[in-house]
């Protein structure tokens, strides 16, 4: 069989793409496979993948063969810029690779903090040393504080109160 | 083997001392406190690991409180020190088996340490005698604000400490106190006790922390929420809960005397005629043992020891703390009877 792109190598590559009900059969050389950017995913990614892809794959290493498939656009890993960890990395190892990683994955991470914390607000000590958070920073951490000990004392209207307040400032940010 | 001289030094939160010290032995604070852009590290090169050793070495260097204290590189102690280490509670069971660029520094009579390149970059940990988590909090508050004058932590303004996991960020702060509940366990209660803890944010573990089992009775209470309530909030609520803790096992003493007090008399007796008969003796009976006699003195059942003793046989039978003593591996058989004259020289001497 020859290849579908160029017509001319044999075909290496065979796959079912099912995408909105729509069953399309691709065979491919290897060159154009790669051009069309069929990734080859490890055991590991397909996994994380969903159950689909992680059968397929795990077919593919049960026969040896390799079932690739094609993803509409590339798929792109994430990394962290500073130390290069990945999310995965994250979900297999359990710990983050560096402080930058709380920046470059803040999507997934707050949703899990806050369901670890049941809050997502510091409230507590500051570094003296921290000039990078400048003077409207400090003033909201210091009304979070404030409006953490009123809560405590259950004085409601107060903490609405400073909660208008934080929200004034934030905004203004 | 080369921390011998270190038995010789009195821990200082051995003492029995502070609140409820027949309860509640010890408080601990930690911080986890990491720098800013060095990978964390387990994720960290050797060289990475390296640089945050050396900074970190560096600012304890310079900060009064570390004066003369001695910094270890942990690569360079064999397992029985540092099992030895993990005894004293001044490590955790990761550090003291983990590989990489590690180090630990130790403070006055062992009430204020720093583990370096544990989880985190930091793990500064302050300890005192009896339920004290603001006497523990108040030194090493001070002791991080020195650090943090010549170190660049991480930090965010809207989640705080910024930690390698997600678990510890915030405010970095797990506060726990050792406890001895031996009438909630002989009444069953404690499990009741300790899924209730669970429900409030608060979990119980063994002698030496995450992952450890129960020995002698003894629990570490901690708070599990770090993020969200500030540092003095998270103090005040575990001492609240552990004075609940506290009462419910007064209640559960005074009840077992009470209703079986021959059977209570009778368990005790027997324990310290074991520690101070025996020839050859575990580290889980002891521990057992102990606590059966630790219950005797809060009975006053006339029993010629004190609890500064126990607290101090506690430390001293552990495996590689008698190996040290003797500066010599040892086989378990071997441990066993050291230990066991240990004991009986230590109640036999009332010191």
């Amino acid at each position: 069989m020859l290849c579908d792109e160029c017509k001319k190598n044999e075909a290496v590559i065979h796959f079912t793409q099912i995408l909105n009900n729509k069953v399309t059969k691709f065979h491919l050389c290897q060159e154009c496979a790669k051009e069309k950017g069929v990734v080859f995913p490890s055991l590991d990614e397909a996994l994380l993948e969903g159950p689909q892809l992680a059968l397929a794959s795990l077919l593919a290493g049960l026969s040896d063969i390799g079932v690739p498939y094609a993803l509409e656009k590339p798929k792109v890993v994430r990394k962290c810029p500073n130390c290069k960890a990945s999310y995965d990395d994250f979900r297999e190892s359990g710990r983050l690779g560096c402080s930058e990683c709380y920046r470059t994955f803040k999507k997934e991470l707050l949703p899990l903090l806050r369901r670890l914390h049941g809050s997502v607000q510091h409230t507590g000590k500051v570094p003296l040393q921290k000039v990078r958070v400048g003077k409207k920073g400090k003033e909201i951490m210091e009304l979070r504080r404030e409006l953490q000990k009123v809560i405590e004392k259950e004085e409601y209207e107060k903490a609405a109160v400073i909660r208008d307040k934080i929200k004034e400032l934030e905004k203004k940010k | 083997m080369q921390l011998q001289n270190m038995l010789r030094q009195k821990i200082g939160w051995l003492e029995s001392k502070g609140k409820s010290p027949g309860i509640a032995i010890s408080s601990r604070v930690r911080l986890a406190r990491n720098l800013n852009r060095i990978p964390f590290p387990q994720k960290a090169s050797r060289r990475e690991q390296e640089e945050s050793f050396e900074k970190i070495k560096g600012a304890c260097e310079e900060i009064a409180y570390f004066k003369g204290a001695p910094i270890l590189n942990l690569q360079e102690f064999d397992r029985v020190d540092r099992q030895f280490l993990l005894e004293r509670h001044l490590i955790s069971y990761e550090h003291s088996r983990g590989d990489g660029v590690r180090g630990l520094v130790i403070g006055d009579r062992e009430l204020l340490s720093l583990m370096i390149n544990e989880e985190d970059h930091l793990r500064l940990q302050g300890i005192q005698s009896g339920l004290e988590l603001q006497q523990a909090w108040d030194i090493l508050k001070q002791i991080d604000e020195q650090m943090d004058k010549k170190l660049d932590y991480a930090f965010s303004p809207e989640i705080g400490y910024l930690t390698a996991c997600p678990t510890n960020t915030g405010t970095g702060m797990r506060a726990s106190v050792l406890m001895h509940l031996p009438a909630l366990v002989m009444n069953e209660e404690i499990n009741k006790v300790l899924q209730a803890l669970n429900k409030i944010g608060m979990v119980a573990r063994g002698l030496y922390g995450e992952g450890t089992k129960v020995m002698g009775d003894l629990f570490q209470i901690s708070n599990q929420v770090t993020l969200g309530p500030n540092e003095e909030g998270i103090i005040d609520n575990l001492e609240r809960v552990v004075k609940q803790v506290i009462d419910y096992e007064i209640k559960g003493r005074k009840t077992l005397f009470k209703e079986s007090k021959e059977k209570v008399m009778d368990v005790v007796y027997r324990a310290y005629g074991v520690l101070v008969n025996a020839r050859q003796i575990s580290f889980a009976e002891t521990m057992e043992f102990l606590s059966k006699v630790r219950l005797g003195i809060y009975f006053d059942l006339g029993l010629d020891t004190k609890l500064d003793i126990l607290n101090e046989l506690t430390i001293l039978t552990q495996p590689a703390h008698l190996q040290e003593s003797v500066g010599k591996e040892l086989v378990p058989s071997k441990r066993d009877f050291i230990r066991a004259e240990m004991i009986r020289e230590k109640l036999k001497s009332g010191k």
